[in-house]
């Protein structure tokens, strides 16, 4: 009874749906306004994503006619219940997630691939065809960061030893962080984490001036506002487990004889990945689909699988 | 276990398919619109009831030895059922029934039933014997039956393109028996004995490297993997497949890519075990890659339906060789995994093809072109094809991802991390073709000639939603499934343990 | 018997009670504001166009023209070698058949 008590309190309060919610849209939040300030505008408040969400709920919920309205419905609902998940499953405030498995990296990565699923199959049920060509090259562009995310992974996991992301962040706790030891591995997820969240120069598959918001072009109110819900939690997840797998992860320090948990150093180093990304988002221009694919098969790929070698051997 | 349970497994079918065409003629004389069908589906169920009951006492640690006429090895044919033969027998029965309860509904336009069922009951007895026997030229024999039944269901609809298919398979096929054949013949001159476990024991002294290996005994080898290795269509001999389940009808695609997928790997899994014994891991784990991603690159690029299908068996196909290669290379979880991977694919590939045979009988194409946007007309089907795709590509939690993730396991645990990145990026690219073909199908805008197409008809449903269930079921609960692999992998390793049973105990 | 690496049941339960509270929220939006559809409404949205449904279908041979282009040296030299040809076929099975004895000889020797 406890347990499923204490599963259920991770599941919606910490680190489940509302830390990772309010964190996410926060960051989100943050980003809009570094890039604001970055393009020599104001920009919208910090708050302007949970102001976004609330509009979205209030606003009408149309299926087009011509839509399968069933998968067009159940898309944003499994793409938020697998951005939960994947939240349950990273170490946020000490080396021991909320859910434990045997070998809880595959699966991270698994479950961080049911979101985009869930995104290409409501941009294709919506019977739109800016739809689907976003979803179309939303596949493109999935064959062409998984390879980078699977291998840089299993180079992080070689190199400790184990498949466990409790085992990695020990590790790290003895030595030091993994990105010292494995930069390129490092570079490279982090471009991968570009690819990964939409975020320009890979934006392609919900690419604004071109097709009109790609996938998510039908969708409307609510479920609208679910998808960004999404989106924000997969941000928070992916940021965060390349914190926990080359930056350290929570880390409880003692300064000044104050006991600070190891959340707020989790929250700081996730910060400025997402700074870092937002960064890199405002200086690059958008890609052709076919540049990317290529760009990621070629020069990443390589640096990653060198990385990999040098760890083998 | 019901008495004489071993040889009734191959009698029942194929008295019923010599029974078959008297029970068309009184049919049309009576006037029963189905009895054909009825009794075909009769005859799979005794079929499959009979081998659950021997399921488990083999499950118990025992070899069930079955002397045909109380001649005991190696003089007489005998039948040795250990647990790798069991979890074949089972898949046969259990989606041999499935399948003909779906051609009871898909075969019900065409007009020769009689034929059919004739013909899809001996491909069932062919497979029963080839796995359960235990004397390699009774092998043959059953590999024939099954073989010459398959080339004539291709071209049942004598259309040209199904006749096309078929002589290819046939041209390509038989020459993969007789290369099978030559084999025997080999081994028999060399060894002089045809019993599996009798050529096991005598050939055991070359494992091993103890002794130099003779000549013929690599040229036996060579053959009879170039054999094993046709009927499984591994690249390079894979060339008769695509068209053959293209032209067939669709109950005959379904049958095939599901149960006649078995034997093949039957026996590339007893193949460097018994009778030879000598190392083929290499062979199994190149071949294995090499079809998984021909395979799948050629698969992306296809127009039609049942053909990019077709190629996908290709590619899974390879999945299985090289999970039991990598068993070989001393990885246990490679093994399971390529078994487990057989169990599950013949599940939902039968399912796949069952869906594609639905989509065509209701809408009469099969091309991508002419299809879109029937998810709204046929919503069951386009479940259990979702549920079907995304098992294929091995998303969890269905259960192709528990197979290809100890497939995965396997390759690192063998020391090949290489083969685990391969086998990743073929899973990416069979998700991607699927997500082409569910969505070229099934979602999009609808053309206007398909407004009144209605759901597949409740027959066609039935096997595809129990199979759907089955697929989900095996996903949430892994050690269901474990549990039949488990034994079948060690019993196909431990050849002492059946030469032991099969002579020792007689 | 191996034991078990992946335990499906919690992480399959957890994406479902996942997708419960986003019905949740879904039937909070609904009851929020009502849609009130019109035709135009309906309509798949082609920046003011008409969209035909035949014109709409992605080509399917192009569909992954991105990945050919990465893979162009197979498709280059191993597409067209499924020529339909029934000869050329025999002829690959007995150059793999070659392929095989020497691979064997190698090895068990």
């Amino acid at each position: 009874m406890i347990e499923i008590l204490s599963f259920l309190l991770a599941y919606f309060i910490f680190p489940g749906l509302l830390f990772a919610s309010v964190l996410g849209l926060l960051f989100i939040g943050i980003d809009r306004k570094v890039t604001a300030h970055m393009q020599h505008r104001i920009g919208p408040p910090i708050w302007q994503e949970f102001l976004d969400f609330g509009k979205l709920l209030g606003k009408e919920d149309i299926t087009p006619a011509a839509a399968q309205g069933f998968v067009f419905t159940l898309a944003p609902l499994i793409a938020l219940g697998a951005a939960i998940t994947v939240m349950l499953l990273l170490p946020i405030n000490s080396a021991r997630p909320a859910l434990t498995s045997v070998a809880d990296l595959i699966i991270i990565i698994y479950l961080l691939n049911i979101p985009a699923i869930c995104v290409m199959l409501g941009g294709y049920s919506s019977a739109c065809p800016f739809g689907a060509v976003g979803a179309n090259r939303y596949v493109v562009q999935l064959f062409s960061y998984e390879l980078i995310f699977i291998v840089t992974v299993l180079t992080a996991a070689v190199k400790v030893g184990s498949l466990s992301i409790g085992d990695i962040i020990t590790y790290q706790a003895h030595n030091s962080w993994l990105a010292f030891k494995l930069p390129l591995a490092t570079a490279a997820i982090v471009v991968a984490a570009q690819a990964k969240l939409l975020r320009v120069p890979f934006d392609i598959p919900e690419a604004e001036s071109e097709i009109v918001h790609g996938p998510f072009t039908e969708y409307s109110g609510p479920k609208l506002g679910l998808m960004r819900l999404a989106y924000a939690i997969e941000l928070f997840a992916v940021a965060g487990l390349i914190t926990a797998l080359f930056f350290g992860g929570p880390v409880a320090h003692t300064i000044a004889g104050v006991q600070i948990p190891g959340v707020v150093s989790f929250l700081i180093k996730t910060f400025a990945i997402v700074l870092f990304t937002t960064n890199i988002r405002n200086i690059a221009a958008r890609l052709r689909i076919d540049q990317a694919m290529k760009f990621f098969w070629t020069i990443i790929a390589l640096i990653a699988i060198v990385n990999l070698i040098i760890v083998v051997l | 276990m019901i008495p004489q349970a071993p040889i009734l497994a191959i009698v029942v079918p194929l008295f019923s398919a010599f029974l078959m065409p008297m029970i068309g003629l009184l049919s049309k004389r009576y006037n029963i619109d189905r009895a054909c069908d009825w009794f075909a589906v009769a005859a799979m169920v005794g079929t499959l009831i009979i081998v659950a009951s021997m399921a488990p006492t083999v499950w118990g640690g025992q070899i069930i030895v079955y002397k045909f006429g109380n001649w005991s090895p190696p003089w007489g044919i005998n039948l040795a059922i250990d647990a790798l033969s069991i979890q074949m027998a089972l898949m046969i029965a259990g989606l041999g029934t499935l399948v003909m309860v779906y051609s009871v509904a898909y075969m019900q336009r065409d007009s020769r039933r009689d034929l059919f069922y004739t013909l899809a009951l001996l491909v069932i007895t062919g497979m029963m014997g080839t796995i359960l026997t235990g004397d390699i030229f009774n092998f043959y024999v059953f590999l024939e039956i099954m073989s010459v039944a398959s080339y004539a269901l291709i071209a049942f609809r004598r259309d040209s393109s199904g006749i096309e298919a078929g002589l290819k398979y046939l041209f390509i096929g038989s020459l993969g028996t007789s290369f099978v054949l030559l084999s025997i013949a080999m081994l028999y001159s060399f060894v002089g004995s045809l019993n599996i476990a009798d050529l096991g024991a005598k050939l055991a002294i070359y494992r091993g490297a103890a002794q130099p290996v003779p000549t013929i005994l690599v040229a036996s080898l060579a053959l009879f993997v170039t054999g094993i290795m046709i009927k499984v269509a591994m690249v390079p001999f894979h060339i008769w497949l695509p068209d053959a389940f293209t032209a067939a009808p669709t109950a005959v695609s379904a049958l095939l890519a599901g149960p006649a997928a078995v034997v093949g790997i039957y026996w590339v899994a007893r193949l460097p075990y018994l009778p030879f014994g000598l190392p083929v891991g290499i062979i199994l784990v190149s071949l294995g890659l090499l079809s998984m991603i021909v395979g799948v690159l050629m698969a992306l690029t296809q127009r039609d339906f049942k053909r990019m299908l077709a190629y996908h068996v290709i590619s899974q196909k390879g999945y299985m060789v090289l999970g039991i290669g990598l068993g070989t290379l001393g990885s246990v979880l490679g093994a399971q995994g390529g078994l487990f991977h057989l169990l599950n694919h013949s599940i939902y590939k039968s399912m796949l093809f069952m869906c594609a045979g639905a989509v065509l009988y209701r809408t009469g194409s099969q091309k991508f072109e002419e299809l879109g946007g029937l998810g709204k007309n046929m919503p069951l089907t386009a479940l259990t094809f979702l549920i079907g795709s995304l098992a294929i590509s091995g998303i969890p939690p269905l259960n192709g991802f528990v197979s290809k993730y100890t497939i995965y396991l396997g390759g690192i645990e063998a020391g090949l991390p290489i083969v685990t990145i391969i086998a990743v990026l073929v899973s990416a690219l069979t998700f991607a073709s699927f997500f082409k073909a569910f969505s070229s199908v099934f979602l999009g805008q609808r053309p206007k000639h398909l407004r009144d197409i209605q759901e597949a008809p409740k027959l066609m449903l039935f096997p595809m939603l129990a199979m759907a269930v089955v697929c989900i079921v095996i996903g949430l609960f892994p050690a269901l499934g474990f549990n039949v692999v488990g034994p079948a992998q060690a019993a196909a390793e431990n050849s002492a343990g059946y030469i032991g049973h099969v002579i020792g105990g007689i | 018997m191996v034991e078990l690496v992946w335990d499906p049941i919690v992480a399959t339960t957890a994406i479902l009670l996942g997708s419960l509270v986003a019905y949740i929220i879904l039937m909070i939006g609904h009851k929020i504001t009502k849609p009130r559809l019109t035709p135009e409404k309906l309509k798949t949205y082609a920046c003011g166009e008409e969209a035909k449904p035949e014109e709409t279908h992605m080509d399917s041979e192009q569909f992954f023209s991105p990945i050919r282009r990465i893979f162009r040296p197979f498709y280059r030299y191993i597409q067209p070698a499924h020529t339909g040809v029934l000869s050329t076929y025999l002829l690959w099975v007995v150059v793999g058949f070659i392929i095989i004895v020497i691979i064997i000889m190698l090895t068990v020797r």
